[in-house]
């Protein structure tokens, strides 16, 4: 099974992390981004260059590549001015990434990750559990998975992982 | 030893193209493919395989798979593991098991001595008779004398998984009910998954002789196993127990590998919208004397050995029933050639069905009798006392043979749907408890459900399945009929009958053969006052064994309830618990083994500490540092030294990065943080920064740190390395459920900044000569106070703060540059002989500072005035956690543990961290301890801060710090053994 998955270190992207103190204070100010439609739940859309997760009622992630960093950080916090509610923070160095591709990368997901990955479809993503951890999967195209957690266990994520796709091929065999 | 080989000749579902090698307690040994270790072993000739638990009576096999608890080995070689059914255990090429409890072996084994002085030895003996001197004293000899096996000596790493996974509907259990539910969920195109103990699916049909769309039911299985298989909506787990039925209809699997290999298993957790338990029913026995000898076996158990591995287990059989299912064996029996020497059925002979009776038409049919004692050689079964219900010895009869097949009848498999916190019903009919209400998305099916014909069961399964499918919305498949034929007894008859013995102290009537618990220890404990079932089952530990009750439990409630003559639903049930079967804790831990059950953090500078060498281990929160960097043949006491010597007179550089590091922001932040600590932060500038004692709600210290305010309503709140999870949880709480009507938010940020800290009192010089934007001057930048601008280009944040006493500037950059920024430092600070510092550096710099540190000084028990921290209370602001516990105390004037420094009187005596400090060796009269003692080459002699009774009032004093027997005196000092007037860290 391990040759039908890849276990790949990401390479560091701008994460910003947009927290509302109440639901209504993210609608007003997501009201003010230019996003395609509204942002819904665990579903991954696009805002300008970089890519928007709605983890929560209160919580919003984007991501971008690293070197949209100090745009994005413009635009956002240029925003933040809708509302003294909402903080945004650049979590771009607290965030690393785990990337999981090929046909069994479910499989190996599934020994970390408690949520539903049925339900986590190409272009969607959640904040749960990684290996008990905290951390966010995002699934942007078929069997390619992006596992981000902070940064300082990044090195233990992968040697799970990869110990799970290992053991793992020892059963299937 | 001579062995005769009970295998037919034809027929069962054993591959005899696969012949397998095995050994058994160092017998070399053969089998089949398809065999378990128990019926490769039965083959053989084999009777005893164990020996039982407490009176080391011989156990052979009596029952089919996870039921069996006759048949425990120890596994040996690779999978080597303890408490192994052998009836549940597949054959493999290689396997290696030994018998268990016994001494020198499983035939002649000392222990069975104990049987001698087993009157000695009823329930509950242990709690009457260890009483004096002390149970510790008996306590090694009788664990050694009780026990199944030893745990494996090879590490688990690596060899067991852990996983999640979801479905719409999740069937346990493979038999009729559980494959024609899976299948109609399936086949609606509901994710589905199917689970079942035993390493084959079908259950029953795997020995019954039915057949089904005129195809035998064995064929039929594997047509149903291979559309399920071929689904890709559809998972199949074999070998695989549902143990535990969590909340949220979340139920978890013990998937083993029964072959060889560097997996021995894996723990699924599993939530489904909706459980079908086809869990079927576990035969039980009717107890009569010495009914756990070798050759009694129950109906479905003989069956099974030879309708799925053609073993003839005897010679000459005689069945004792009170259920019309037992008559199902007759034709069993006659394939097998095995002599019948009759039915012995404790119905009146009008009960008896008429397809029973056609079944037993060649055959002496005794009713209104029962089997009262079984006759025996040392290891086997030689024949069976018969007599009339009323035990009247003069119509006793002897009749001869070497096989019992018992049924008592059957016993729905309730287990999991207990688990679930349904309810269950006594049922008349069938004599035995079924689910009555589930209080989650369960339902039972089949057997499980009190179905006990094949044609109900198979009905039911489908029925369930289309009902579980309307319940989550997805449209059920044409419903589709299954012709049976030759399935044997269509209709299910029991009149409930327990024990045919009356429970002498001297007749070995097994009720639980897991822990050997006897009709008379059942009977001892009611005429003792435990008439409850709950207490009877702990008294005796009926059901506590490894087989959790399946055998044991229902007749133990039928005799109780015959012995206080009630009904058994008046007895009630025990409490169902997980696990179902024995599960290793390896399954349970997954992967979480060794370094990985708590993961170890890394800095960005972690290499580079590694490159040089330093000695790196946990400085709290699961965060590596190094704790000190050694020259080449330098000692641990030689590198702290030296890295403390150039913090104090020249500069040094440590990590700071896992620091915790929190961000507030929103309008009500400063409310927020003039919440969380004890003195007020009214007047904090932005740029400017101030330390705090963070309490909890008794007003004992919780954690400390300094923080700054970056902006209007932004503050970067710091922490204690170790205390950085505690203080998150602490923020979250008090922000999402104490005060939700703050207005402010928190996001940790502790691993979003590498951190690198340069100290000493050369520290502002060596910066001034980096490439840098920063005003160093003292003017510009003074003790707590932060500036931010760039550092070689780089993007920095730096803070004055010190935990050194030193001239101290807190370089703080994204993570990413963390590196580069230290590499840069280290690069700069060469012509200043820039030394890096670790955690034990640090430790001897603070104590020589009279700092505070986690769980040292602040060990849970003291508040700010203890620690000389009463300036830091500010009892006029209108709140903060903690003040009223505070007010309290202080009010009642208590005299207290203070924090004092320590100079031991032997300069060089060096006192364990920890030791007490008592005026003499009396435990009780224990007045402090010493929180650190460290060598300090600044003072040139040991110190030591501690917590001492009264302790600022006696400064000056002599006393006493305990450790290994022996005293050491200290003079007690104030705890600040340098720069008393912090003058050095504000330069």
């Amino acid at each position: 099974m391990s040759d039908q998955v890849e276990i790949t270190r990401l390479g560091q992207e701008a994460v910003f992390d947009v927290r509302s103190i109440r639901p209504v204070d993210m609608e007003k100010w997501l009201s003010c981004c230019d996003t395609v439609g509204p942002v819904d739940m665990n579903r991954l859309i696009r805002f300008e260059d970089c890519q928007v997760l709605r983890v929560g009622p209160r919580r919003v992630l984007f991501k971008s590549a690293l070197e949209n960093e100090a745009h994005l950080e413009r635009q956002l916090v240029g925003k933040r001015g809708a509302t003294s509610m909402v903080s945004v923070i650049n979590v771009s160095d607290y965030y690393l990434g785990v990337r999981l591709t090929g046909s069994n990368a479910l499989t190996v997901l599934a020994h970390a990750v408690p949520v539903n990955l049925y339900d986590l479809s190409p272009g969607s993503g959640t904040a749960t559990a990684v290996f008990s951890l905290g951390g966010i999967v995002i699934c942007e195209y078929p069997d390619d998975y992006a596992v981000l957690v902070e940064r300082s266990y990044l090195d233990y994520v992968m040697q799970r992982m990869r110990v799970c796709g290992l053991v793992d091929s020892a059963i299937a065999s | 030893m001579m062995t005769v080989s009970r295998r037919l000749s034809n027929g069962g579902q054993i591959n005899r193209d696969r012949p397998l090698k095995f050994k058994f307690n160092g017998r070399e040994l053969s089998g089949y493919h398809g065999d378990s270790l128990a019926s490769a072993l039965m083959a053989s000739g084999i009777d005893v395989l164990s020996r039982s638990f407490k009176y080391h009576r011989p156990r052979g096999v009596q029952n089919r798979g996870f039921a069996d608890v006759s048949s425990m080995v120890q596994l040996c070689g690779e999978n080597e593991s303890p408490n192994i059914l052998a009836s549940a255990q597949p054959l493999y090429e290689g396997l290696v098991a030994n018998s268990v409890n016994c001494w020198p072996s499983v035939n002649f084994d000392v222990g069975s001595m104990l049987g001698l002085c087993s009157a000695m030895l009823p329930s509950g003996f242990y709690y009457k008779t260890f009483m004096w001197p002390n149970w510790h004293a008996f306590e090694p000899t009788i664990r050694r004398a009780a026990g199944f096996g030893t745990a494996p000596k090879q590490s688990p790493d690596g060899r067991y998984l852990s996983r999640y996974d979801h479905c719409d509907i999740l069937v346990v259990g493979s038999g009729p009910a559980g494959l024609m539910a899976a299948l109609t969920a399936a086949r609606s195109g509901a994710r589905t998954m199917l689970v079942d103990e035993m390493a084959e699916p079908g259950g029953a049909l795997r020995y019954l002789h039915a057949k089904i769309d005129g195809e035998s039911a064995i064929h039929w299985v594997q047509q149903v196993v291979n559309e399920l298989q071929n689904n890709n909506q559809v998972t199949c787990l074999w070998n695989a127990t549902a143990w535990g039925y969590q909340e949220g209809n979340m139920v978890c699997v013990a998937e083993r590998n029964s072959r060889p290999s560097q997996l021995l298993g894996r723990n699924w957790k599993i939530w489904a919208k909706q459980v079908i338990l086809a869990t079927g029913a576990i035969e039980r026995p009717i107890i009569f004397e010495n009914n756990d000898v070798p050759g009694v076996m129950l109906c479905s158990a003989v069956m099974d050995a030879i309708g799925s591995t053609a073993i003839a287990p005897g010679k000459k059989a005689l069945i004792f029933t009170n259920n019309d299912g037992a008559y199902d064996l007759v034709p069993y029996l006659d394939a097998a050639s095995i002599e019948i020497a009759g039915v012995v059925d404790t119905r009146e002979a009008d009960q008896l069905s008429s397809a029973s009776m056609a079944f037993a038409a060649n055959v002496e049919v005794m009713p209104v009798t029962s089997v009262q004692k079984v006759v025996r050689d040392r290891t086997r079964v030689r024949g069976v006392v018969v007599g009339p219900q009323t035990l009247q010895p003069t119509r006793q009869r002897l009749i001869e043979c070497d096989l019992v097949c018992v049924s008592g009848g059957w016993n729905p498999c309730v287990h999991l749907f207990s688990q679930s916190r349904g309810s269950l019903r006594y049922d008349d009919d069938i004599a035995a408890f079924v689910p009555h209400q589930a209080i989650q998305s369960t339902h039972c099916a089949g057997a499980a459900n009190g179905r006990m014909t094949l044609s109900g069961c198979i009905d039911d399964g489908v029925r369930v399945g289309e009902k579980v499918l309307s319940q989550i919305g997805i449209q059920a498949p044409p419903e589709q009929r299954w012709n049976l034929s030759d399935h044997g007894i269509t209709e299910y008859r029991i009149e409930p009958y327990w024990s045919s013995t009356t429970g002498d102290r001297q007749a070995k009537a097994f009720v639980d053969m897991a822990g050997d618990v006897t009709v008379f220890d059942l009977r001892l404990a009611l005429q003792e006052g435990f008439g409850e079932i709950e207490h009877l089952k702990r008294y005796t530990t009926n059901g506590m064994g490894l087989d959790q009750g399946k055998t044991a439990n229902v007749n133990a409630i039928g005799i109780i309830a015959q012995h206080l003559n009630c009904h058994p639903a008046e007895v009630g049930t025990t409490t169902f618990r997980p696990p179902y079967t024995p599960v290793e804790f390896g399954t349970i831990a997954g992967s979480q083994t060794d370094e990985v059950v708590l993961p170890y953090r890394h800095t960005p500078m972690t290499s580079w500490h590694k490159s040089q060498g330093a000695i790196i281990y946990e400085a709290g929160a699961r965060w590596r540092r190094p704790g000190y960097y050694p020259h080449p043949g330098e000692t641990m006491d030689d590198a702290i030294a030296r890295e403390c010597q150039a913090v104090r007179n020249g500069v040094g550089i440590y990590d700071g990065s896992p620091l915790g590091k929190f961000l507030l922001q929103g309008p009500d932040a400063l409310k927020t943080i003039n919440l969380l600590y004890t003195n007020c932060f009214d007047s904090l500038k932005p740029g400017q920064g101030r330390y705090g004692v963070m309490l909890n709600e008794e007003g004992l210290i919780f954690d400390d740190g300094v923080t700054f305010r970056l902006d209007e309503d932004c503050y970067l709140l710091s922490c204690s390395t170790g205390g950085a999870p505690a203080v998150e949880r602490k923020l979250d709480k008090l922000i999402n459920a104490e005060c939700p009507e703050l207005k402010v938010l928190m996001t940790p940020i502790t691993a979003q900044w590498a951190n690198a800290t340069v100290c000493g009192p050369l520290a502002r010089k060596m910066l001034e000569t980096t490439k840098s934007d920063i005003d160093w001057s003292v003017g510009a930048l003074p003790f707590m106070h932060m500036q931010q601008g760039t550092i070689a280009g780089l993007p920095t944040r730096v803070f004055r703060v010190s935990f050194t006493g030193e001239l101290s500037f807190e370089i703080n950059v994204s993570s990413r540059f963390g590196l580069e920024m230290w590499e840069y430092l280290i690069d700069v600070g060469q012509r200043w002989g820039i030394c890096p510092v670790g955690s034990e550096a640090n430790h001897v710099l603070r104590v020589e500072k009279g700092f505070l540190s986690l769980a040292h000084e602040v060990d849970g028990t003291v508040d700010p005035i203890d620690l000389g921290l009463g300036w830091i209370v500010n009892f006029n602001k209108a709140d903060f956690i903690g003040k009223r516990a505070v007010e309290v105390r202080r009010k009642s004037h208590p005299t207290r543990q203070e924090l004092v420094g320590l100079l031991p009187e032997d300069a060089q005596a060096l006192i364990p961290e920890g030791a007490p400090i008592a005026p003499d060796r009396g435990q009780n009269q224990s007045e402090g301890f010493v929180s650190a003692c460290v060598w300090s080459g600044n003072c040139e002699r040991t110190i030591a801060l501690g917590l001492l009774h009264n302790g600022r009032a006696r400064v000056g004093e002599t006393v006493l710090a305990w450790h290994d027997g022996r005293s050491t005196p200290a003079v007690v000092t104030r705890p600040v053994f340098y720069d008393p007037q912090g003058e050095r860290l504000k330069m």
